[in-house]
């Protein structure tokens, strides 16, 4: 019951978020600026809906559904790898998605490929690549899979990152500066496409992890535990695997990496719910889905509240600052008396 | 003929490029209490999770119930063995009653909620390992028998005929080293078919049927649990001499390594 409740109270929260980020808008426009510039047109209350569905609205959804599948595969892959710095990124994600938008910017410009931006698909199949090379490494060690996952992982981050770096100098400066830009992360996209391209992939992997809730209560206990307890580790391992990875490119693809959602949300959670997953998958989507729209809302009014300044902090920039403080709190209050 | 549960014919196994069982052949009927002894590094746990289908095979073969188990589904194995093994090192937060409730996972749907009969397993597991009270209790907080007495307990809660305990009275107190003796044989009483690891020569006197004795990867003999009082043979499997002790009233025995005093 107690539990029941707290669903509520997150549902209400992210209501009073969604509302304060459509009515606050961004650097000093407001949904009041919308409203008055829709006012004089023929059809005042369609053409107010219509510029609302064209940028804040997008972005609310936006945030609310990356919040929440980072925050997803964030809880799915420290379970996986018991480790509680497993997160989205560990494992090459974002730097493979952005190897890829550095490749597309770099040679093929900002152009759309059956309506979708190239830069959005080449990041999302940088991602798939990554995630599959890291797989398929992984599957050669027989015996040590998941460890070698996760080495494996940090292995193709890394030399991702060196070749965007490699792409970055060999590119324009004005690319280069755009590649740098798209790594920062943002949530500023255009009409609501991105949102439901997202989204079909979160519903399809998110179903999985609510599929493997069980899965990855006794993944966490152990893979000897797990077997013994009738999970067949590989096939769950695998399904984990990928559905967080696809998680997390379907988001990446579009907004760029945004760290520390998928380290951080899924801790809070813990301490909230517990380590019971059944509970705590809800409870990290309900959480992210606060979480980032609430940073959004933050970075890209900070400065225009503190110094009257059009520029927008990055999203991403905001998350790894704040969440990265929070976290570093999180290990000094909690001390040694937990692993997570 | 005796009722087969489960059987291992020519069985060799290889970790980490090293053979660690050599042509293991042995039979375990429904209902039998077997203990499997031997000194450090004989394969002992090795055995125990190749019985259990956890280990691929470099020879052999072991059937459960006439079946190859490695064309058995993990669900399957899981309804007819279970097998808690020799240490848990992560508990991160779970409660004891959440523990114990893994042990249902091959009897329910992946998005089912657990039923009126999992429910009632579950309870029967918690009442036999006298968990009660402590069911709301994070296991992180537990001490080391009462831990063991949780991960037992999900084991119980699997319903399975067989369960493999791998040395699960080690590093406990008397007192908890008799509960789960205790709970134990209260298993193999109902019909169960027990396999233990024992570390303890005492725990096979207590448990009673027979004991397999392992050495470097080897079956050095295997026979009723009397054979233990060859305390010349048992000298040279441990390397070490040994006492059999027998109570004022006849109704014990135990079993020490002669220890001589400096």
């Amino acid at each position: 019951m107690r539990r029941g409740l707290l669903y509520v109270v997150l549902a209400m929260v992210w209501l009073a978020v969604a509302a304060c980020s459509l009515t606050v808008g961004t650097t000093g426009v407001s949904i009041g600026d919308y409203w008055r510039a829709a006012a004089g047109a023929e059809r005042p209350l369609t053409c107010f809906l219509k510029s609302l569905a064209e940028l804040p609205l997008p972005r609310l959804a936006m945030g609310t559904l990356a919040g929440a599948a980072l925050a997803v595969a964030g809880a799915m892959l420290q379970s996986l790898f018991r480790n509680p710095l497993a997160s989205p990124y560990t494992l090459g994600v974002s730097s493979g998605a952005s190897l890829g938008a550095a490749i597309a910017i770099t040679c093929a410009g900002t152009g759309l490929w059956l309506g979708i931006p190239v830069v959005s698909l080449a990041a999302f199949v940088g991602a798939l690549v990554c995630v599959s090379v890291v797989y398929l490494v992984a599957r050669l060690r027989q015996g040590q899979a998941t460890a070698t996952l996760l080495l494996a992982g940090l292995t193709l981050g890394f030399i991702s990152s060196a070749l965007i770096v490699l792409v970055m100098f060999l590119a324009e400066i004005r690319d280069s500066d755009h590649i740098l830009r798209w790594m920062m992360g943002s949530l500023e996209i255009v009409g609501m496409n991105p949102v439901w391209e997202a989204l079909a992939l979160a519903a399809l992997a998110g179903g999985v992890a609510a599929y493997l809730h069980r899965d990855l209560d006794l993944l966490m206990m152990g893979e000897l535990v797990a077997a013994s307890r009738g999970v067949s580790v590989r096939r769950s391992r695998r399904l984990v695997y990928f559905s967080a990875s696809l998680l997390t490119a379907g988001v990446v693809a579009h907004c760029g990496p945004i760290g520390f959602v998928g380290l951080l949300i899924p801790h809070i959670c813990r301490s909230l719910v517990g380590p019971t997953h059944h509970r705590l998958l809800g409870a990290c989507a309900l959480v992210g889905a606060i979480f980032l729209p609430l940073c959004d809302l933050l970075a890209r009014n900070m400065l225009w509240w503190l110094a009257a300044e059009s520029r927008q902090i990055p999203v991403g920039v905001f998350t790894s600052l704040v969440g990265g403080s929070f976290f570093l709190y999180l290990l000094l209050a909690r001390g040694n008396r937990t692993a997570l | 003929m005796v009722a087969m549960a489960i059987e291992a014919q020519g069985v060799t196994v290889r970790r980490m490029g090293r053979i660690v069982l050599q042509d293991i052949s042995l039979r375990i009927a429904d209902g039998e209490r077997v203990s499997v002894i031997g000194p450090n590094g004989a394969g002992k746990s090795t055995l125990m999770a190749t019985l259990a289908g956890l280990l691929p095979l470099a020879a052999g073969a072991v059937r459960l119930d006439g079946q190859p188990m490695n064309r058995l589904r993990r669900r399957e194995i899981a309804r007819r063995i279970a097998y808690v093994p020799q240490s848990h090192d992560g508990y991160l937060g779970f409660r004891v009653r959440e523990v114990i409730e893994t042990g249902r996972y091959a009897h329910v749907e992946p998005l089912t909620p657990l039923g009126p009969r999992d429910h009632q397993a579950v309870a029967e597991a918690v009442s036999a390992c006298g968990l009660a009270e402590l069911l709301d209790r994070s296991v992180d907080t537990l001490s080391g028998g009462e831990r063991q007495k949780v991960w037992l307990a999900a084991a119980l809660a699997q319903q399975s005929s067989m369960l493999l305990l791998d040395e699960p009275t080690s590093a406990l107190d008397p007192a908890h080293q008799v509960e789960l003796i205790r709970i134990m044989n209260a298993f193999a009483a109902g019909g169960g078919t027990l396999v233990v690891i024992c570390h303890d020569l005492n725990l096979p006197l207590a448990l009673g049927g027979r004991v397999i004795a392992l050495q470097a990867g080897r079956v050095s003999f295997d026979q009723p649990v009397a054979a233990l009082e060859d305390t010349e043979r048992l000298g040279r499997l441990f390397g070490t001499r040994f006492e059999l002790h027998h109570g004022a009233e006849g109704r014990s025995r135990s079993l020490h390594p002669v220890v001589t005093e400096p």
